[in-house]
């Protein structure tokens, strides 16, 4: 809104000139993420108490005598105040004419819709394992994946530059734009992205089990994701680096700064001890958001590294719950999703939490190195 | 002479196991007594039974093609199934539109599915303009798959219980009993002994497992034949049933186990299967037999003595509740099958001796015999035949005034009692029993022993303990671990020999689990939970002593850790030396889970020099977990009275000193939540003064 409502004062002549601030994205970005920080401090309070009142407290799987009992009862599902405030802010800082700010959205609020459904039936259920069964749920992220995998494939649709629609970012390989190599995927790109949105969406998910966890361990890789939605969105930026260009991908820069601000605003209450939980709600957004930032930046598979801590958590728990607790009747690792199998050895949960956070941001300074490689 | 048109013809179908034909020949029987033009086709499949007990009977037998509903919806069997069960209903479809029957009859089972589909297909055409109405009879409590499927198909349903009422539309649904050849309601016992050429002093003994026999009854009644061998007037008849699978092969293997016996019986004859059975009943004294809904019955109605071993494990639980039910009106013996540690590992089994003073038993008190019978005649129902005979005819539109139309006596409704009351399967029985005792498994160790006074909380122990005992011979790893769970729960003294043989059972696990990290056939988390289960058994002598020193050195961690608390609730007892020593062994483990409950628990065991010197290399370690393990050490050390002298006391505190301990503080402090927290005792106290 902001950007159009510039554009039309700058039009009426010269004394709006100064305005033109107002459409270079780092201005807009910055914007965005101070609006959604100060929505979240702002209205979280109130909010919280409401969650409170109406019932949606955490139900604590019963299994682990120690860890449970502390945590029951504080409310969940703060996830709608991020999607909320960040809509709110796409709304007054965005774009509404840009494609990719759309699919991205779209991914959003999808996700923040499936988590809703969850957690609403979780807290019916009264117990931790209610909810949308493990295969309707891969099956819904199945179908909205071939629905995205054929949006972005389309000629009509996608909004990519056309020669580049089907490719996939090889790491360290110069695009042929570039005098480099593409790798043609055509129709299987669509498996691919279903792919990727269904494995990248459950990252999160999994995390979220500690204070700010989730939140704190996303910040880095979606930033790294932001830089180089600047550089790819950049004609002269890419260029330099050797990135294919894609016009318009700058949007997500707004969009990401948006979400920046409105978990670190989450954060803001939800740092030990929380006040707040994000719930499916958030997690799961936070994930479906994850997947289509990659995907919309064509950077995939630098999330190996940018996102490896969430690969971790995600790869040991499959090893050690589906492996481990299902086929061989017995642990592999301590506890499984990894977070608590390091509170099992004695850490305090501030320090994995702590910890996890300089992990995330180590691999993300080693994932905007690797930009120059190429 | 009657035209085609005139004699009424019928279908009959089901089969696979005996006991989905015998019924149909019971209720051909009834009908022909009422209607003897009746002509009669049996349907059903090339590998059931219904090949060697229909042809006997005079009646003719066609085939249809059709298999068992695979388990798992997207596989390649279901595949097989649905095509094989397409070619089942063209044959069927064939057969009727030649034979053109006025009405099926259904038994149940994957048999009758060719015939009960192939008349719904041509209702939906309305082929012919003519329907055939089918009738279907169920046998048991919980109605099989193809009988729940194929109920909105038949016109007219009956059932053997009435517990199995609200699995049908109550519209057409009726309880009728389970019908019985009329050779076994009225046996003619002189006729039948002279034939067998019987003596009236001889006894005879009839064992049989089903028609495809009983490995359990089998085995134990072979078992059993040594302690029987001076009884000279005993004659025994041994059906041992066709089954001949790659794992069991009853003839052979009650073949093999004979020779293994020291004398070779005398007077004791083994068949495969007992074409005229309904003879040899007649005949007997006291019969063996399975608490399958067909067999119970045919005893009940017959008026027999019988001691009844059920078959555990079954979904449901279905031949133990039927077989319960019947011992509580005093009609048989009940004999219950053990979980015992055979050659093949983990078997149910039946200890011969036991079932030999059983027989002994029952055979020397000709009284109790009497009254078994009476009691089983009691609940025996004479005229489910006869029932659904005339509902059978009533629903083709015949005249039945050729047959008594007094009314039939109403059949007996036995509701099973036991099927409604607890879960039946594994998980929910021990959330159950944890729920009633108020008791997580989790906290076993902390709870300690299951008090007598928890126990009577609990409803029909002993069906939970016998569960219990079942599922620890169950295939899946997930029942087995429920098993103990529920073995320990109960507090079942009994099994504690097993438990401990399985704690120490090294049969490795399959090649593929292994390669990826599973080491035995008994799970790592079967093994601690067997651990557990100690905690809440309380027991505590050699041999339990013996098996925790050998878990000590299990190569799952958790069991070591276990084994390690276990150790902690029992340490006022005098232990071995040895044992001591294995617990300070296991403080150098590797593992950092068993490291720390190592130290913690020498605290209790060791003398002060031996827990100081061993704590003492852990001091500076940087892994909080170790330093907790030896905190807790110490903490025991103190705990322990008239243990610690002065000399000691300072040399705990020079430890303490050296201890890493990076800042004093102990807690983070949340005034809030410490301030509710104490509101909320203070109240508590004051509920409680």
């Amino acid at each position: 809104m902001i950007a159009e409502l510039a554009s039309f004062l700058m039009s009426q002549g010269e004394p709006y000139g100064f305005l033109r601030v107002l459409l270079y994205i780092s201005v807009r970005g910055i914007g965005a993420a101070m609006t959604t920080l100060l929505i979240m401090l702002i209205f979280s309070p109130i909010i919280i108490r409401k969650l409170y009142r109406s019932g949606f407290r955490d139900q604590q799987r019963d299994f682990d005598l120690h860890l449970a009992k502390s945590k029951q009862g504080t409310p969940t599902m703060g996830g709608i105040i991020v999607v909320g405030a960040v809509c709110i802010c796409m709304i007054f800082w965005g774009d509404l004419s840009n494609h990719y700010l759309w699919l991205i959205c779209s991914a959003f609020l999808f996700f923040a819709w499936l988590g809703f459904i969850d957690d609403r039936a979780k807290l019916r259920g009264g117990e931790a394992d209610a909810g949308l069964s493990r295969k309707m749920k891969l099956i819904l992220q199945t179908v909205y994946g071939l629905a995205f995998g054929l949006f972005l494939f389309y000629p009509a649709t996608t909004p990519f530059p056309i020669n580049i629609s089907d490719t996939i970012g090889i790491p360290f390989l110069k695009p042929a734009a570039h005098g480099g190599f593409d790798l043609h995927l055509s129709w299987l790109y669509v498996v691919f992205v279903a792919f990727v949105i269904v494995a990248v969406s459950n990252a999160v998910n999994l995390i979220d089990g500690l204070d700010g966890l989730a939140a704190g361990s996303s910040l880095p890789p979606l930033l790294v994701y932001s830089v180089l939605a600047y550089i790819l969105g950049n004609v002269k930026l890419s260029g330099y680096l050797l990135y294919p260009s894609l016009p318009e991908v700058h949007e997500l820069v707004v969009f990401v700064a948006a979400l920046a601000g409105a978990l670190v605003g989450f954060l803001w209450f939800n740092g030990y001890p929380a006040q707040v939980f994000m719930g499916d709600t958030g997690s799961l957004s936070l994930g479906g958001v994850m997947a289509a930032l990659i995907l919309l930046t064509k950077q995939e598979f630098l999330f190996i590294i940018a996102g490896g801590l969430f690969l971790y958590v995600n790869i040991t728990h499959v090893i050690g719950d589906r492996i481990g607790l299902n086929y061989l009747g017995r642990r592999i690792f301590y506890r499984t999703p990894i977070h608590h199998a390091y509170e099992h050895l004695g850490f305090a949960e501030t320090k994995v939490v702590l910890r996890f956070w300089i992990v995330a941001q180590v691999l993300a300074l080693l994932a905007l190195a690797t930009l120059k490689l190429r | 002479m009657k035209t085609r048109r005139e004699i009424i013809r019928i279908i009959l179908t089901g089969g696979g196991s005996a006991g989905h034909v015998t019924p149909l020949l019971a209720i051909a029987e009834a009908l022909s007594e009422a209607n003897p033009t009746i002509e009669y086709l049996f349907v059903g499949v090339r590998q059931g039974m219904e090949t060697q007990v229909v042809p006997r009977k005079g009646i003719k037998l066609r085939y249809a093609c059709s298999r068992g509903m695979p388990e798992r919806v997207f596989s390649y069997e279901m595949l097989r199934f649905l095509v094989i069960l397409f070619f089942g209903i063209a044959n069927a479809l064939r057969i009727l539109l030649s034979f053109r029957p006025k009405i099926i009859i259904a038994s149940g089972g994957f048999s009758s599915a060719p015939s009960v589909f192939a008349a719904a297909v041509l209702k939906i055409l309305s082929i012919g303009w003519w329907r055939i109405p089918v009738y279907i009879h169920e046998q048991n409590a919980t109605p099989g798959r193809m009988n729940r499927f194929a109920a909105r198909m038949a016109s007219h349903i009956g059932v053997s219980h009435s517990t199995a009422l609200s699995f049908f539309p109550s519209s057409k649904t009726k309880v009728v009993g389970y019908p019985v050849r009329v050779s076994f309601i009225k046996p003619d016992r002189q006729k039948a002994r002279t034939q067998l050429q019987l003596s009236p002093e001889d006894e005879y003994l009839v064992v049989f497992g089903g028609s495809q026999g009983a490995r359990t009854i089998n085995r134990g009644i072979i078992d059993a034949l040594p302690f029987l061998a001076n009884r000279p007037r005993l004659h025994i008849f041994h059906a041992c049933g066709t089954m001949s699978g790659i794992e069991y092969n009853a003839l052979e293997d009650c073949r093999a186990r004979l020779q293994t016996l020291p004398n070779q019986p005398t007077n004791y004859k083994i068949v495969e299967y007992a074409h005229d059975l309904p003879i040899h009943l007649a005949a007997a004294d006291l019969v063996v037999i399975r608490a399958g809904a067909g067999s119970l019955l045919e005893i009940c109605a017959a008026g027999l003595p019988a001691i009844v071993i059920p078959k555990a494990n079954l979904p449901g639980d279905s031949q133990v509740a039927n077989a319960r039910e019947l011992e509580k009106s005093q009609a048989i013996e009940l004999f219950f099958e053990e979980p015992q540690w055979g050659e093949e590992g983990l078997i149910e089994a039946v200890s011969g001796e036991a079932l030999a003073a059983s027989i002994v038993n029952l055979l020397d008190n000709p009284q109790r015999r009497a009254t078994l019978a009476e009691a089983a005649k009691r609940n025996g129902d004479l005229y489910a035949a006869q029932r659904i005979a005339q509902e059978v005819l009533r629903l083709i539109k015949k005249d039945i005034s050729q047959t008594n139309i007094v009314p039939l006596p109403e059949p007996i409704t036995n509701s099973s009692r036991y099927l409604n009351t607890l879960p039946t399967t594994p998980i929910a029985l021990r959330r159950t029993v944890e729920n009633l005792l108020n008791v997580r498994w989790e906290a076993a160790f902390d709870h300690g022993m299951i008090e007598a006074e928890e126990l009577k909380l609990l409803p029909d122990l002993s069906y939970i303990r016998y569960r219990g005992a079942a599922l620890l011979v169950n295939d899946n790893w997930k029942n087995r671990n429920e098993g103990v769970k529920i073995l320990g729960l109960t507090r079942h003294h009994s099994k504690l020999d097993l438990l401990l043989k399985m704690l120490t059972d090294r049969t490795p696990a399959s090649p593929l689990q292994r390669r990826l990290g599973g080491d035995f056939f008994q799970v790592g988390f079967i093994r601690r939970n067997i651990i557990s289960a100690l905690a809440f058994l309380g027991i505590w002598d050699e041999r339990v002593q013996a098996a925790i020193l050998f878990a000590l050195k299990d190569p799952y961690y958790e069991v070591r850790s276990a084994a390690l608390r276990l150790l902690r609730n029992k340490a006022d007892l005098k232990c071995r030396e040895t044992l001591v020593s294995a617990i300070r062994h296991c403080i150098a483990d590797k593992n950092l889970e068993v490291k720390s409950e190592a130290l913690h628990t020498f605290g209790y065991y060791g003398s002060p020099e031996d827990v100081l010197d061993a704590g003492h290399a852990y001091l500076l370690d940087f892994r909080v977990i170790v330093r907790i393990g030896l905190l807790r050490s110490w903490q025991a050390l103190l705990s322990r009275e008239r243990v610690m002298n002065d000399v000691m006391y300072e040399k705990l505190v020079e430890e303490m000193n050296s201890f890493l301990l990076p800042s004093v503080s102990v807690q983070p402090y949340f005034p809030l939540k410490e301030q509710y927290s104490r509101i909320h005792s203070m109240l508590l106290n004051r509920e409680g003064s």
